[in-house]
């Protein structure tokens, strides 16, 4: 009895055994890895996007090489899209519209990782544990659960492959604990050298008709907006502030960002043009909310990978500072 | 005029008179004035503790050191006057502040005051217009997610939030 016993034991599978707290910092340092791996592997894939009854297939590659981080994000469901980045450049290629949009940041890593800020301030949000192991587009993975101490944020489960550490399923879960938007990797192949096409734009550069919207700046006006925020959310950091010039935008925007550590809501505010009708309403797509509404003769707007009412929040408690 | 804002504060406008009597107000002052005499009648009238007539002088000392905190009038206009409200409350917040301050004298107020804002952004957030994506959100979108740490943790991944321009097409 005892030898059948250990032996349903050892068959059960290792996700029923493996959900004993661990050390935060156990799982601060797979966190760090996933951060690490994102950035200096070499991999190529096919990945699900699902939220609510809508399923869109990516496929991505990425490819580090003694010029930096090139990748390359292909949308193959309904029209096509996409996006390609170049270190700290990032285009968006519209063909529907043949439009490219680029937007420049400035002062990138290379490699950028998860700061020990950043990660204290997780932990001061989230309760973060290593889930089990479990298998993903045939890889082994470790869980990690990232569950929020608060409503104001979505909870996480993220699944990083144990050798490498590179995220192959990402869950964001509300506050009933349902799935709002779930990105999952169905075919992967990690490290090996990666064809330079691949990372080419299947739309020709400097094509007839094409529009390259270029007006974004990455230098800052002003790293001081004026504008504020009177009521920060609990958990919720200013990380960055400035005001520039926005690609597709015809005056300069003022773009706050607030983050916990895992989700970032940014506030952005742009001076409505004559005429421009005020708006005031809500957006969503998956894990991403955004608020807009007219302040003055501005408008602003909300967005971020958080709740409609954290978003909200942050969008009324908006205000000018006068400086 | 002054039915008007006497229609205003009993959140009788619709959103458009509503913005027009506000756009008065922002420019007159007698008119103002006005507004706040209705408000210290209606407070009179339905015998909110004290109020004296250089409340409005006190209330700016108070406001400059207080959050302006955004409530319903009654309970009542919350469901029904919500549109007029929302576009209310920006702009009459002082307003509104007045009479948060003068319902604010006990503690069991303020609680109350805080589930009903509680509920009232959740009822705000329900009345609000839902605006379908297009692709011109994406400037933001691109902006945005060069900060977020879900690029840190992901790369380009987190881009699939981008909007092609199937949402244009389809609004068309």
């Amino acid at each position: 009895m005892r030898v059948l016993l250990l032996g349903l034991f050892l068959t059960l599978p290792a996700t029923l055994l493996a959900e004993t707290p661990t050390a935060p910092d156990d799982a601060l340092a797979w966190l760090q890895k996933i951060a690490t791996a994102a950035h200096e592997l070499n991999y190529s894939g096919t990945f699900i996007y699902q939220y609510g009854n809508h399923t869109e297939t990516s496929r991505i590659v990425h490819a580090v090489d003694s010029s930096g981080e090139h990748e390359k994000l292909e949308i193959l469901d309904g029209l096509p899209r996409e996006i390609i980045r170049n270190n700290d450049e990032v285009q968006c290629f519209l063909p529907e519209s043949k439009t490219v949009k680029v937007e420049k940041r400035l002062q990138r890593k290379p490699f950028p990782a998860l700061l020990p800020e950043q990660l204290s301030n997780l932990s001061e949000s989230y309760l973060i544990k290593l889930g089990g192991h479990q298998r993903i587009a045939g890889f082994y993975c470790q869980v990690l659960l990232l569950e929020p101490k608060d409503d104001l944020r979505y909870g996480y489960h993220l699944w990083a492959e144990t050798n490498s550490g590179l995220l192959l399923k990402a869950s964001m879960l509300d506050e009933k604990n349902d799935v709002v938007e779930q990105m999952t990797f169905t075919q992967l192949n990690i490290g090996g050298p990666i064809d330079e096409e691949m990372l080419k734009p299947k739309y020709p550069a400097k094509a007839a008709g094409w529009r390259y919207d270029r007006s974004g700046q990455p230098e800052p006006i002003s790293t001081e907006t004026g504008w504020s925020v009177k009521n920060p959310l609990a958990g919720f950091k200013k990380i960055m502030e400035a005001k520039r010039m926005v690609s597709g935008k015809p005056a300069p925007i003022s773009h706050i960002v607030y983050s916990d550590g895992l989700a970032a809501i940014s506030v952005f505010v742009e001076p409505r043009a004559p005429g421009v009708k005020p708006l005031n309403g809500v957006s969503k797509r998956g894990a991403l909310n955004i608020y807009t509404k007219p302040l003055d003769d501005y408008q602003v707007t909300v967005l971020g990978e958080a709740p409609p009412m954290t978003v909200m929040e942050i969008g009324n408690s908006v205000y000018y500072t006068g400086k | 005029m002054k039915y008007d804002i006497s229609a205003l504060m009993d959140g009788e406008l619709d959103r458009d008179a509503a913005k027009a009597v506000l756009t008065i107000l922002e420019r007159n002052k007698e008119l103002r004035e006005t507004w706040f005499d209705y408000h210290l009648i209606g407070d009179v009238m339905r015998q909110t503790s004290i109020v004296s007539y250089d409340f409005g002088e006190r209330f700016k000392e108070k406001l400059d050191v207080e959050p302006v905190i955004l409530a319903p009038r009654r309970p009542l206009l919350i469901k029904t006057k919500i549109t007029a409200l929302s576009i209310a409350a920006s702009l009459t917040a002082v307003a509104m502040v007045a009479w948060v301050v003068l319902q604010n004298n006990t503690g069991k107020a303020k609680q109350n005051i805080a589930a009903t804002q509680q509920s009232n952004a959740a009822t705000m957030l329900a009345n609000l217009p839902r605006y379908p994506l297009n692709s011109n959100v994406n400037e933001y979108l691109l902006a945005h997610q060069e900060f977020s740490p879900s690029t840190t943790i992901q790369g380009v991944a987190p881009y699939v939030r981008t909007v092609s321009d199937e949402a244009v097409e389809a609004s068309r």
